[in-house]
């Protein structure tokens, strides 16, 4: 308990000194770390469904591009404020994931990963459609308003990221909290045998179900967060709902080890990075596509960790 | 009056009768043995009953209540827990959170509790930490508590699975072959265990191979060959019964 106080401090000493260290395009990196901070939230989501209970959503991008598009929709063409959006926005990547959840996780493991990835995909493509012309079809939402909470604007960077990353460490310790419990100890069962955890009386379908929702929540209030922020403040169905974008969150909580909170909050973090020291690459060689560089890589990531966690 | 009772039970496997009308009765706070040579229907019994697999026919009464297609969780809410013949643990969890999880249904704080660490949650997990400590005593794994499961030599494994069950608080619990892989030292102390059990008002229903134990404790033994009960009895009439020797003796032909 101490130790973990500590681990506390210490994490939250470095998000406060972090922007200390970039004197040149200080913009530029709080930025990138703010996105980050946006990817953790949703990770650490992932994480409590992958890691703990060993559900796999392949598809998790839908329910951040729900919390996202909800919230830039509300915001932009209904002129509401981003603190009434943020409830609609993260009900609906909840309801979302329930109504995909009540079916699917009475079968066995890999319907729910089937399920996911056929709803991103199908999300995605609505986006682009643009059927009764509100996404803004492929082109997206552009001029979200930013964050106003009490008179806290996020519109500066420091602001933006500091803000982000309270909440981020928030919902970290939460989460840490979370998986430390009775409901988190029957996730860990029931990755490891769900007949032996629902014999021994807990209702694992039930348990599923709520951390599904939940982790679909996450994963819509980090959307939601990420449609307002600066320097943006834009989504398109690319950017949020890629098939891509959810593999992108499966290999950062894979790469984070799937086992502690710690974990998926590095894995979100350094791959959060890495397109950015790719970039830095790519300037060097200018022939190099570094967006297909960085598809690559998450599949030789995830390769690799398949075959060393065997 | 029974108090558990099961009525013309049928299963099929593909082609196979692997439970084929099969009854019997077990009294509140008896020791009733479930043998039967390998392949004769004992652990698709339990499963059965215990709502792990939907029987094809038949009935089951726990407590003068139907419990015929009730799912695991719900069954085990009535007070019926069962182990399971292969070692069955969370190795991936400690020895005291594999026991804690057997108790996950006397707990009632949810998410909220938990994330924001309540006082309600504080006093429950508190509580859980003793009532688990207090059954891994039982046992006698109290010291290896904080050990994960999975390192626990094998007879260690076995009794930590009872516990696990134990912690549950069950009226009746279902054995799939608690003994096997133990040697006579471990036999012997399950014995004891499974005494203790008895008196502390637990029904237990065992299925074993290790017929000096089945017939140190048991009342009532049923015996099943190929899906059908062949004999029922005290030990005493099951050891000098023909058919159960002849079942016996076929199998090792
Ligand atoms: N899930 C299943 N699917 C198909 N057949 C099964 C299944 N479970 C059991 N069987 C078959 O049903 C029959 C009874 O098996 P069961 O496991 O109940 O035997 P048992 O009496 O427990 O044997 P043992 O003493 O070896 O544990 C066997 O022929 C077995 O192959
Ligand atoms: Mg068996």
């Amino acid at each position: 308990m101490k130790s973990q106080a500590i681990r506390y401090t210490i994490l939250l000493a470095v998000i406060i000194i972090l922007p200390f260290f970039f004197k040149n395009e200080l913009s530029y990196y709080l930025a990138i770390l703010s996105i980050a901070g946006i990817y953790a939230i949703a990770v650490i989501g992932l994480n409590l469904l992958m890691g703990y209970a060993g559900q796999i959503s392949l598809g998790h991008a839908a329910f951040f591009a729900a919390g996202a598009y909800t919230s830039a929709i509300l915001t932009t063409q209904f002129s509401i404020s981003p603190l009434l959006s943020l409830v609609p926005a993260i009900m609906v990547s909840g309801v979302l994931a329930f109504l995909i959840g009540i079916p699917t996780l009475k079968l066995k493991e890999h319907y729910l990963a089937m399920a996911t990835l056929g709803i991103g995909l199908i999300i995605h493509a609505i986006l682009r459609a643009n059927p009764f012309d509100i996404t803004g079809g492929p082109g997206g939402i552009p001029n979200i308003p930013p964050l106003n909470f009490l008179g806290l604007v996020t519109d500066s960077d420091i602001t933006q990221y500091y803000f982000i990353w309270a909440l981020t460490f928030i919902i970290f310790i939460l989460s840490n909290n979370l998986v430390n419990s009775r409901f988190g100890r029957a996730l860990l069962a029931i990755h490891k045998s769900e007949v032996v955890t629902n014999v021994l009386g807990v209702n694992t379908y039930r348990c599923k179900l709520k951390i599904f929702v939940l982790s679909a929540v996450y994963a819509g209030f980090a959307g939601y967060l990420y449609a307002h922020s600066s320097p943006l403040f834009y989504v398109n169905p690319d950017d949020v709902c890629h098939f891509v974008f959810s593999i992108k969150l499966v290999t950062m909580v894979v790469v984070g080890g799937m086992h502690t909170m710690w974990g998926a909050l590095l894995g979100a973090v350094s791959l959060a990075v890495l397109p950015e020291l790719l970039r830095v690459l790519g300037s060097f060689s200018p022939s190099l596509n570094t967006a297909d560089l960085e598809m690559a890589l998450y599949g030789i990531i995830l390769i690799l960790v398949m075959i060393f966690t065997q | 009056m029974p108090f558990l009772v099961v009525k013309h039970l049928l299963k099929k496997f593909d082609g196979i009768v692997a439970v084929n009308d099969l009854s019997f009765e077990v009294k509140k706070n008896e020791i009733a043995a479930i043998i039967g040579p390998n392949g004769a229907g004992k652990t698709t019994t339990f499963n059965l009953i215990s709502g792990v697999l939907k029987a094809d026919g038949g009935q089951i009464i726990f407590k003068n209540e139907p419990i015929f297609g009730l799912k695991p969780h719900a069954i085990a809410a009535r007070g019926m827990v069962r182990t399971f013949q292969n070692v069955n643990l969370f190795d991936n969890m400690t020895v005291l959170d594999n026991v804690k999880v057997g108790s996950h249904k006397k707990g009632h704080t949810e998410i909220f509790g938990a994330a924001f660490r309540t006082k309600t949650f504080k006093q429950e997990e508190a509580a859980i930490s003793e009532t688990s400590m207090a059954v891994l005593q039982l046992v006698g794994l109290e010291k290896r508590a904080p050990e994960m499961a999975g390192n626990l030599p094998f007879g260690q494994q076995r009794l930590l699975e009872i516990a696990r069950a134990l912690a549950g608080d069950p009226e009746i619990l279902l054995l799939d072959e608690p003994a096997a892989g133990l040697n006579a030292h471990e036999t012997a102390e399950l014995a004891t265990l499974i005494l203790k059990l008895q008196q502390q008002g637990i029904t237990i229903v065992i299925i074993e191979h290790d017929m000096e134990l089945v017939m140190e404790i048991s009342e009532n033994i049923i015996v099943i060959d190929q899906g059908n009960k062949i004999a029922e009895g005290g030990p005493l009439a099951i050891q000098t019964n023909k058919k159960v020797i002849g079942a016996y003796l076929g199998e090792e032909c």
